[in-house]
């Protein structure tokens, strides 16, 4: 009686309150656009948030996980806190010496090959649970909504995943470099989400962003 | 009428853009750049505000004090001498009763000689019910304007920024310390409380070509590097530790880190101590050129120069120069000045009055302005104008709140850095350093210490420049006392001469007993401007010099910050379950449990709360309810040492524990004492899953952390899983059939039976199920991914809406599982318990050889328990006040326990509780009482727990 089910995005509540335009990547339904708040091409032009927690997600501890990574064929960054694209897209971050964290692009299934390999007989090598909430911040302002929010020191962040708060949520959060105005991914709890979804939009269209659908913001993933 | 001057005066206004604006209810026009101070000073008003205490009138005296402080509809307290006038500004002056040009209250300043400092603590403190009275009377007199407590909410918002160097003052010393270590590599954020770079460049030295080609160096310098960020209009108010400071702008409050700090914030002028010295018209040169130069406004038509050092003559010249009538300098030094500026005086035919001093301001009707002085040698002279320089003290408040030391410097009259902390330079006048290239060459040494230190650069050691003579004061300025006083120290508070006299003769005759005392500093302008005269007058009064002598402690703020910019933006997290959007819709009654956010019990139309209550467990317990567990703390356990892990961390075994099932577990600290409690599931033989409560999942799983790695020797590795599963109960006699059409476990009974744990899927889901007991009822937990929990909740209530399945929220599980005798640790335990007092003894195995607490526990257990919880019920008949959680259990004149739990039971018609009790009160049938509300005494009785299904029946 093994039936696939509708996941929901943690931000779900607050989407449906919002006027999400729906689509469904990876099994989730998740905001294509809003029909409300600013066009997304102006938020993008200052500062845009959109929830990416549909793209896969898998995390693997264990004295064996960097074995077994580079078993599956990931290439596994060397030094913790470093990550790494996988081969067939996607991103690996070693979020400690004998755990990883790998997260899918948009559209593609390497993540979930991976998954499926793994076992619960697998010596030495866990499944962790990652229902992480997937944030992404972008346009030139991202920076000017991370600022009101956490006491990092963000032109110094370089390309490394960091643990810290962001409007006092613990968070991972990685920079994402581009020429033209870095983006930030933002991993927290799914219970925090909400929360951390809301302070972050309301400081963005103070500063004359939004928050946005998937589908403006794809080509970052 | 106005006193603009013509260009090229002005250098921050736009004459192009006029601003309309009101002040007082009457209508005045500036320019774009204008401050509300500088624009009505040009229109010819000279009362712009009132003082604290004798509301006295004054007008502008440093262009940064408290002078003019104004409210609008939004904002209080406002400093008009810095609030940039706007169109459709409309202000007040605050403190009036009336307006700052005929304040009713004026009167006051008649009774100023009863009045002297804390005359109040003095007069009014009998008899003692009256203080408030007097309290309230003084307050609505005296004061700094009301709060607006309508007024519309303005966000704000709170920033962080970091740099290597942050240069405070952007003067000649701030410039080039900031170009400097700029150029250098370093970030540098330069910060200035002006509208735009240049300091005193921009007003003291206007026929200084040299000056000028400095400041278009330094400010094109300043454009040039991208490593380099000017804030204008910014306060640093605060010097922290770790180099944090805060930068207050009109719109925020920003946390800056700095690597290194250059402190280069020039001096403040002093004031002269004379009678009348505050009357509007008598200011400090740096306000009368500012005023000049920075806004093309004429400080007065005919002015009187009081100085003691060339910087006063300069600045006669400048008035002079401005069509300004200088009808005399009076320079108390027997000689005057004797460098060439005294002959440029004397060129321009403006009249020297050497070895006098003004004794006296003689004041326009109704003190609202300056005709004159009045000289100590007699005689008097006309003017609407005393311009004073008679000295500056540094603005080293920044310094001395990083514990810089200030020490006095005989040579120059003044302190000047000593010791400074690591990381933390001083540049320019603050320094002691007044030549303008000397000024330069300071902040370019500092500039280059400061990139050293922050490690951007190898740059050698650039020697400072030494301290010379001062050109801006060297002989003291006489304090000139007066019969009738009004002779002022600080102008914020009114301090007059006398206070501190009366101060030192009453013993208080240190510098932090004579502030006290007198509350010379206390006022917005934080002493910027008195603070040095005040030490000055103690020293005297007990024939001493300044030398070894120290100011007050400087504390943050340097000056005025709203309130709203310290708030800022608040951030308060909130935690939801996936099915938290389920919750409000089904009408859900939203409690505060830590961060999360839980249903307590969910409303009926037409119920009060404790019938919503009484309703959700009665169906619980005759049909099927469904409660969210979301918040219940979720850790996996793995690895070949898992099992000997858990059974170092709990008091019970786990060892043995079997495959597919679960177990209650406890884990105490090293003093014994109960910190958590969880069911623990054994998935395989090296896998585990285990909740913790609500409030001690990050902390267990932290403590958890801790000891694996402390026993390196095993083999586990922890998952923290609290937020990646959902978890919900299904319980009631109804629970099974409900869910056995969403699964495919095997729930039968036989195959799945009280206390076990299975793996399957619920409504497709993967999702862990779990036989528990928590309610006392058929139950499972359904544990699932969190973004599958939405699907799962759905589909149980839609399958269970024949059996009339309702939520139930956690009011109605505290009184369920009540009924069964089960503790909830952190409520029915508290920081002392331990498990043989709070009836869990049976849940620790001695026969391990180690575990966490056993050491403890051993002990405890070979002595006699001091309490014991126990569960109690009171009368069934019993109608009147019901205790409450916490209420004390009363044997005598002891206290004994108190109440941890208590409810009137639906199920078994009335009320049962848990409670500490002494031990002799403990055994089944006695009676104890236990004090209620307003001391009532009730009695309750000691009964067997389980109080219902004793025999665990229903979970079969």
């Amino acid at each position: 009686m093994i039936i696939e089910y509708q996941r929901h995005s943690p931000l779900h509540g607050v989407h449906v309150a919002n006027g999400a335009e729906w689509a469904a990547h990876h099994g989730m339904t998740i905001p294509a656009s809003f029909k409300t708040g600013r066009a997304a091409d102006e938020c993008l032009a200052n500062v845009a948030l959109a929830d990416v927690s549909a793209l896969p997600k898998l995390g693997v501890k264990g004295p064996g996980a960097v074995a077994w990574l580079t078993g599956q064929g990931v290439s596994v960054p060397d030094t913790v806190y470093a990550c790494r694209p996988m081969d067939d897209g996607g991103t690996v971050i070693r979020v400690d010496t004998a755990e990883c964290f790998l997260e899918d692009r948009l559209g593609n299934n390497a993540v979930d090959t991976i998954s499926a390999a793994l076992d619960s007989d697998q010596a030495g090598v866990y499944r962790v649970p990652r229902q992480d909430a997937g944030l992404l911040l972008c346009g030139p302002k991202a920076v000017d909504v991370l600022t009101q929010t956490c006491g990092l020191d963000f032109r110094r962040l370089g390309t490394r995943l960091v643990y810290t708060r962001v409007a006092v949520v613990s968070v991972a959060l990685l920079m994402l470099p581009d020429n033209n105005a870095p983006s930030y991914r933002i991993w927290c709890q799914p219970s925090s989400a909400e929360y951390l979804w809301e302070t972050l939009a309301e400081i963005a269209n103070d500063i004359g962003g939004g928050t946005v659908g998937l589908d403006a913001v794809a080509r970052l993933l | 009428m106005s006193d603009r001057l013509p260009e090229p005066y002005g250098l921050l206004i736009d004459r192009d853009r006029q601003v309309p604006f009101q002040f007082d209810g009457r209508e005045y026009r500036g320019y774009d750049g204008d401050t509300l101070s500088t624009a009505l000073w040009a229109e010819g008003v000279r009362v712009l505000g009132r003082s604290f205490k004798y509301h006295r009138p004054r007008g502008i005296f440093s262009l940064s004090d408290a002078g003019l402080v104004v409210e609008t509809d939004e904002e209080t307290n406002i400093c008009g001498d810095r609030l940039r006038i706007t169109a459709g500004l409309d202000a007040r002056a605050a403190n009036t009763r009336g307006g700052a040009a005929n304040d009713r209250l004026a009167i006051l300043d008649r009774f100023g000689a009863f009045t002297p400092v804390g005359f109040y603590y003095k007069a009014f403190h009998t008899p003692r019910f009256m203080f408030p009275f007097y309290e309230r009377q003084l307050r609505n007199m005296a004061g700094l304007g009301a709060v607006n407590t309508n007024k519309p909410v303005r966000r704000t918002a709170k920033e962080y920024a970091h740099c290597d160097v942050l240069v405070i003052g952007a003067g000649p010393a701030g410039l080039a310390a900031a170009t400097r270590a700029a150029t250098l590599g370093a970030r540098v954020i330069l910060a200035t409380d002006q509208p735009g770079a240049g300091g005193s460049l921009l007003y003291r030295y206007s026929a200084d070509a040299a000056a000028a080609a400095h400041l278009s160096r330094l400010t094109e310098a300043v454009q040039v590097h991208d490593n380099l960020e000017l804030r204008v209009g910014t306060i640093v108010a605060g010097h922290y530790a770790d180099g944090w400071m805060a930068l207050v702008d009109d719109e925020r409050l920003t946390k800056t880190r700095a690597g290194a700090v250059i402190v280069a914030t020039g001096d403040n002028g002093l004031p002269a101590v004379f009678r009348n010295n505050d009357l509007p018209g008598i200011m400090l040169g740096s306000a009368a050129l500012s005023l000049i130069h920075l806004y093309g406004v004429k400080p007065c038509r005919t002015a009187v120069v009081l100085t003691n050092n060339a910087d006063g003559y300069r600045t006669a010249l400048d008035l002079h120069a401005a069509g300004v009538v200088v009808g005399a300098i009076v320079d108390p030094r027997a000689d005057g000045e004797t460098s060439a500026v005294s002959g440029k005086v004397e060129s321009e035919s403006i009249s020297i009055l050497r070895g006098k001093m003004v004794s006296e301001g003689l004041p326009a009707s109704g003190k609202k302005g300056t005709v004159g002085v009045r000289l100590d040698s007699g005689g008097t002279l006309d003017c609407d104008g005393v311009i004073i320089e008679v000295g500056t003290a540094p603005a080293d408040e920044l310094i001395r709140q990083a514990n810089g030391h200030m020490e006095y410097d005989d040579v120059l009259g003044r302190f000047v850095p000593g010791t400074l902390p690591d990381g933390v330079y001083a540049a320019g006048r603050v320094n002691g350093i007044f030549d303008l290239e000397k000024q330069i060459e300071d902040g370019v040494s500092a500039g280059t210490a400061a990139a050293v230190h922050v490690g951007i650069s190898q740059q050698p050691f650039v020697p400072r420049p030494k301290r010379g003579t001062s050109s801006v004061a060297v002989s003291r300025c006489p304090v000139v006392a007066h019969p009738k006083g009004k002779n002022f120290v600080d102008f914020d508070e009114d301090v007059q001469v006398k206070d501190f006299v009366n101060a030192v003769q009453e013993g208080f005759d240190s510098a932090e007993l004579m502030k006290r005392y007198t509350t010379v500093g206390m006022g917005p302008s934080q002493g910027r401007y008195s603070n040095f005269t005040a030490l000055q007058i103690l020293a005297d009064a007990r024939g001493e010099t300044l030398a070894g002598k120290a100011l007050t402690t400087a504390r943050p703020f340097v000056s005025a910050v709203p309130l709203s910019h310290l708030a800022g933006r608040g951030f308060t997290a909130r935690r939801l379950t996936p099915t938290h959007h389920r919750h409000i819709e089904a009408g859900a009654h939203i409690m505060f449990a830590g961060d999360w956010r839980r249903p307590e019990y969910y409303l009926r139309t037409g119920l009060e709360r404790q019938e919503c209550i009484y309703q959700e467990a009665a169906n619980v317990r005759q049909g099927v309810g469904l409660i969210d567990l979301g918040t219940l703390g979720k850790l996996e356990i793995n690895g070949a040492d898992a099992a000997a892990f858990l059974e170092r961390v709990y008091t019970g075994n786990f060892a043995n524990l079997k495959i597919g099932r679960t177990r209650y577990g406890v884990i105490c600290d090293e003093s014994g004492v109960v910190i958590d409690d969880g069911v623990i599931c054994r998935l395989a033989a090296d896998r585990f899953y285990v909740s913790t409560t609500t409030s001690g999942s990050d902390t267990i799983y932290r403590t958890l952390q801790r000891w694996a790695i402390q026993w390196a020797d095993l083999d586990v590795v922890l998952v923290n899983a609290t937020g990646s599963y959902g978890a919900m109960n299904i319980a009631g006699p109804k629970s099974r059939d409900i869910l056995k059409a969403l699964t495919d476990v095997d729930l039968d009974p036989e195959s799945f039976p009280y206390l076990a744990v299975r793996e399957g899927h619920v409504a497709g889901v993967p999702a862990r199920l779990s036989r528990v007991g928590f309610v006392g009822e058929l139950g499972y937990e359904i544990h699932v991914p969190a973004d599958g929990s939405l699907a799962v909740w759905d589909a149980v209530m839609e399958a269970g809406k024949d059996a009339e399945i309702r939520p139930f929220g956690v009011e109605a599980q505290r009184l369920l599982r009540l009924e069964k005798g089960h503790v909830i640790v952190s409520q029915d335990t508290d920081g002392l318990s331990n498990p043989f007092e709070a009836g869990i003894g049976w849940a620790v195995k001695f026969k391990k050889p180690f575990f966490i607490g056993k050491r403890s526990l051993q002990i405890l257990k070979e002595r006699p328990l001091t309490r014991t919880l126990v569960g109690f019920a009171l009368a069934p008949d019993h109608s009147g006040t019901v205790p409450k959680e916490c209420h004390l259990v009363i044997d005598g004149d002891a206290i004994t326990g108190r109440v941890t739990s208590i409810s009137w039971s639906p199920a078994l018609r009335h009320v049962i509780g848990l409670a500490y009790v002494a031990p002799s009160q403990s055994e089944i049938g006695t009676t104890f009482s236990i004090r209620a509300d307003r001391g009532q005494m009730i009695s309750a009785i000691v009964v067997k727990t389980p109080f219902f299904d004793p025999d665990g029946e229903r979970l079969k």
